[in-house]
């Protein structure tokens, strides 16, 4: 039994060893792209570590502009955008998940329905018409603009998210609260809210990645490249085949995870990890 | 106060004016007004997510049906439907769309539909087991080094898609990507010289040309189902994990004691306790699979020769290169008819497997 225990225990290694490599290897290429100061433009042999290991393609991205358009701006854009959209979903989000989770009134069902609806419909279905709409709107090629559109982008997996979240939170609890006097938003805020948070900072982060790695769509309405976002700028750099070196590419990825990174090491230890692979050694 | 009003009533009753009615409509009123307000409340809460969804979601689709109509074009896009040369053509977008009358070389309305459904499909098929699978792995007790493997797991869920495909679409690069690169260097591990040079995302004669009957699959499809399953399947941990905990330990006491084996205990108790859970997130899988723009788009734009293109990827080709807004707009109506369609089908299935759990 206990030799079959260490079998057991050898294999599950080993396969979890396998699946950690292929998580790790593509993300460690990039790495050592991103570190070589030996690459003059493309990676010709295949190698581990970077040949001479220098910062100088971190540092050489800052001060090359895109269409004269400085680097700082587009990391400013994009993080301008994607928190934006990502507040505007949780905060639309929540209310309509809410609404939908606690209260029971005529035109549930159709409103809950066309809400799922929405969600499995794809936002290039309606390009085109969008575009009439935010040139009417005037907002068109403004960073307003494409918060807001982002924002309505990520609604959807928001609603599916935290319903489920503020419906496990008990409604006696809530009940409780009221008969002791707290009214609806201090309810909301100091029973529904701290129970859901996981769900909600979920929620949170993926509406940030959606916004912040959206480029398709954004580069069908923006026209000044003023407000074209990081991803965009990645997109075009990609698009315009490769005249980049690829070092430059791998810095540019990099610095553009490290706001996502340090955004996820802020919640890590309290919720997403929670979240993600629950409590499981107690 | 109250009092000397209902004595009034009263009186007025027996003068016969008034019946007793008007008392009772009177209270009935006035509850009606809480009640009212009561049943204000959601519609308030609904009240400025559906402002915005109406102006950025509801209103451009019904746009986009009236374009669907027409013949749209670059010189309207201003203007919209206020154009003055904007011609009604009936159906004759969505009969292009379907029996080939695109001006679009290499597109074939049937082909993109079946490879669609297939490239959804075959995702969903092994991300979930994968995620199951893993996450009952990670759930065993008295496995080593959890901590590492879950700080390591979440690096796909934390890292920006676009990101992703960046890092992918340079591995698979025919003449500098690293599995080529990689390829070569196993080779030479084994005494080979030669060095090798896959098109992976270029080729597009079908390694297996026999596999769907809307003619093969091209490298990139597998490409991009090893990239794809890197970024999909953290996602079904997450649910699997979650469905897993909720598992009394009860039921496996119980069948250790019955003698059954490990392997029995998760056939007979693991998968149909998982099932609830699986099943819808399986299903969101494969609508998040089935119209994955981004990633597609950016790894191979559905090429080569449009053999990857998914029907969101051609909507897109339509908008943008093509710049027929008339066919777009009834191609996306089809898209909408077609993901309805799978909306309706999975609800029933979840909703079918909801009621299996309950019961």
């Amino acid at each position: 039994m206990r030799k079959y225990l260490w079998v057991r225990q050898i294999l599950s290694q080993l396969f979890l060893i396998i699946v950690g490599i292929y998580v790790i290897l593509p993300i460690w290429g990039m790495l050592r792209l991103a570190f070589d100061g030996s690459l003059l433009s493309r990676p010709t042999e295949f190698r581990f570590f970077p040949k001479v290991f220098s910062l100088g393609p971190l540092f050489s991205v800052l001060d090359r502009p895109y269409q004269s358009v400085h680097f700082a701006t587009l990391l400013k854009n994009s993080l301008v955008v994607s928190l934006g959209a990502a507040l505007l979903a949780l905060v639309l989000g929540a209310s309509l998940a809410y609404a939908f989770a606690r209260f029971h009134f005529p035109g549930r069902k159709p409103g809950l329905f066309i809400l799922l609806l929405t969600a499995v419909i794809p936002p290039i279905a309606f390009a085109t018409p969008l575009y009439i709409v935010l040139s009417i709107l005037q907002i068109r090629t403004s960073l307003l603009g494409l918060t807001i559109v982002y924002a309505v982008f990520a609604i959807p997996f928001c609603i599916w998210n935290m319903r489920a979240a503020f419906q496990s939170v008990p409604r006696e609890l809530e009940e409780a609260a009221f008969l002791d006097g707290a009214g609806y938003l201090s309810t909301f805020r100091y029973v529904t809210l701290p129970l859901a948070l996981p769900s909600i900072a979920i929620a949170a982060l993926i509406s940030f990645l959606m916004a912040y790695s959206e480029f398709a769509i954004g580069w069908l309405f923006v026209d000044k490249a003023q407000t074209v976002t990081l991803s965009m700028a990645i997109y075009a750099m990609v698009q315009s085949g490769n005249a980049q070196p690829w070092s430059i590419l791998g810095s540019l990825v990099v610095i553009m995870s490290i706001p996502v990174i340090v955004i996820f090491a802020i919640f890590q230890r309290t919720l997403l990890e929670r979240m993600l692979f629950g409590a499981l050694d107690s | 106060m109250v009092k000397a009003d209902r004595d009034d009533l009263f009186a007025l009753t027996k003068i016969g004016i008034f019946s007793e009615e008007p008392m009772a409509t009177i209270s009935v009123s006035a509850k009606r007004k809480t009640d009212f307000r009561r049943a204000f409340i959601p519609y308030l809460y609904l009240l400025p997510a559906f402002v915005v969804l109406g102006v950025i979601t509801f209103y451009p689709l019904i746009y986009q049906v009236i374009i669907s109509f027409t013949d749209f074009q670059t010189k309207d896009l201003l203007l919209g439907l206020n154009s003055p040369k904007l011609k009604f053509i009936g159906l004759q977008n969505y009969k292009d769309i379907i029996f080939g009358g695109l001006p679009v070389q290499n597109f074939e309305f049937l082909r993109v539909l079946v490879y669609n459904f297939w490239w959804a499909i075959t995702n969903v098929i092994l991300h979930v087991p994968a995620g199951v699978l893993i996450a009952t792995l990670m759930n065993t007790k008295g496995i080593w080094f959890k901590k590492i493997y879950r700080a390591i797991y979440v690096l796909p869920v934390v890292i920006p898609p676009i990101v992703v495909g960046t890092v992918w679409r340079n591995i698979f690069d025919e003449q500098y990507g690293a599995m080529n690169q990689a390829l070569t260097w196993i080779g030479q591990l084994f005494g080979s010289t030669n060095v090798v040079h896959l098109r992976w995302l270029a080729e597009y004669l079908p390694p297996i040309s026999w596999l769907l009957p809307t003619g093969g699959l091209p490298l990139a499809y597998y490409a991009m189902m090893i990239a794809n399953f890197w970024l999909g399947w953290p996602f079904m941990v997450l649910v699997a994990t979650g469905a897993l905990q909720s598992i009394p330990r009860e039921l496996y006491e119980a069948a250790e004691i019955d003698g059954a084996s490990k392997s029995y205990q998760f056939w007979h108790v693991t998968v149909p306790l998982l099932k609830p859970a699986m099943i819808p997130a399986a299903m969101y899988g494969f609508t998040l699979s089935f119209n994955l723009f981004n990633f597609v788009y950016f790894m191979t734009g559905g090429g080569p020769s449009r053999m990857t293109e998914i029907l969101v990827t051609f909507a897109y080709d339509l908008v943008r290169n093509l710049r027929l807004f008339g066919a777009a707009g009834a191609f996306s109506v089809i898209i909408f008819f077609v993901v309805v369609g799978i909306f309706l089908f999975t609800n029933r299935l979840t909703r079918a497997t909801e009621s299996y759990a309950e019961s």
